[in-house]
């Protein structure tokens, strides 16, 4: 009898992690246009809806908020940093080494720089155009 | 079990918290500032250390001690270990302490001396006195710890 074999699919576990300061919903609306919940056709009183848009509050600074999966597997977060984020990113790696995951498989994206002084649509644009580039990047390290 | 004791700076209070945790200093009896001042990571860190989780050692129960420094983000960076921690189902094998409610105001201008002004030299000696007459309370903090520890 001939041993059945098996193909295993290795899962994409990256953890793209999308922050802004927690103002505006550059983040939120670049991790929806990453998971595919909304396009650049989709109507502006929809973006209202995605979860986050409106910015978080101080008090939500720094939690990791798990969006959902995208297509290749990859996990799809948000991190508001308030004002200074870059003890937060620290923190963050850090803890991802110290309980044991590579630091390497968690990808930052700021999205902060598309936050202000821009059309929606311009605004819109921009953001996808990132998310498409985070896209190929992630899927070339793997 | 990860226990971490973060203060500011990550360069007094939980230098000492951790000494006293691993028993590098006695939990009994008097400790002078010489001692204190003499612990290897003591005033050391600097602003490019915060948010790194320093190893100090592991206890007699296996627990591996950490100490970190938060700055002026504690809130949120506690938040961002905790969910973390959470979204990788090892929110059990963390435990953090601010042993920052544990010092006074004397080892607070020290700090503020050596680190925040850079006056080494000056305020080194200031937050080792602070830390001795704070000794009791970091003692209870890390007694508390420990009995926590033991019902997990």
């Amino acid at each position: 009898m001939k041993p059945v074999r098996t193909r295993i699919l290795r899962e994409m576990n990256k953890k793209i992690i999308y922050h802004w300061s927690g103002k505006g919903g550059a983040a939120p609306l670049a991790a929806a246009l990453h998971l595919g919940w909304i396009t650049l056709q989709t109507e502006r009183h929809c973006l209202k809806n995605i979860p986050f848009a409106g910015g978080v509050s101080p008090q939500e600074t720094g939690i990791l908020i798990f969006l959902g999966k995208g297509e290749k597997g990859e996990e799809v977060c948000l991190l508001a940093l308030g004002k200074k984020g870059e003890l937060l990113l620290t923190v963050v790696r850090e803890t991802a080494r110290l309980l044991g995951e590579d630091p390497k498989i968690y990808y930052f994206v700021d999205c902060e720089k598309y936050r202000q002084g821009r059309k929606k649509e311009a605004f819109l644009k921009n953001l996808n155009h990132m998310v498409i580039e985070v896209k190929k990047e992630t899927a070339q390290e793997l | 079990m990860k226990v971490i004791y973060h203060c500011y700076g990550r360069a007094h209070s939980s230098v000492v918290a951790a000494h006293l945790h691993l028993g590098n200093l006695p939990m009994e009896g008097p400790v002078n500032k010489r001692q204190v001042a003499g612990l290897p990571e003591f005033d050391r860190a600097d602003a490019s250390q915060w948010g790194i989780p320093h190893f100090m050692g592991a206890d007699e129960r296996g627990n591996e001690v950490y100490i970190l420094g938060l700055a002026n983000q504690t809130p949120a960076a506690l938040r961002a270990i905790t969910t973390m921690a959470w979204h990788l189902g090892k929110a059990d094998g963390i435990f953090l302490r601010n042993t920052l409610p544990a010092v006074g105001l004397l080892t607070k201008t020290g700090g503020f001396i050596s680190k925040g002004l850079g006056f080494t030299t000056l305020g080194r000696p200031v937050v080792a006195l602070g830390i001795v007459f704070s000794l009791e309370c970091l003692r209870k903090l890390v007694t508390g710890t420990k009995e926590y520890l033991q019902q997990k």
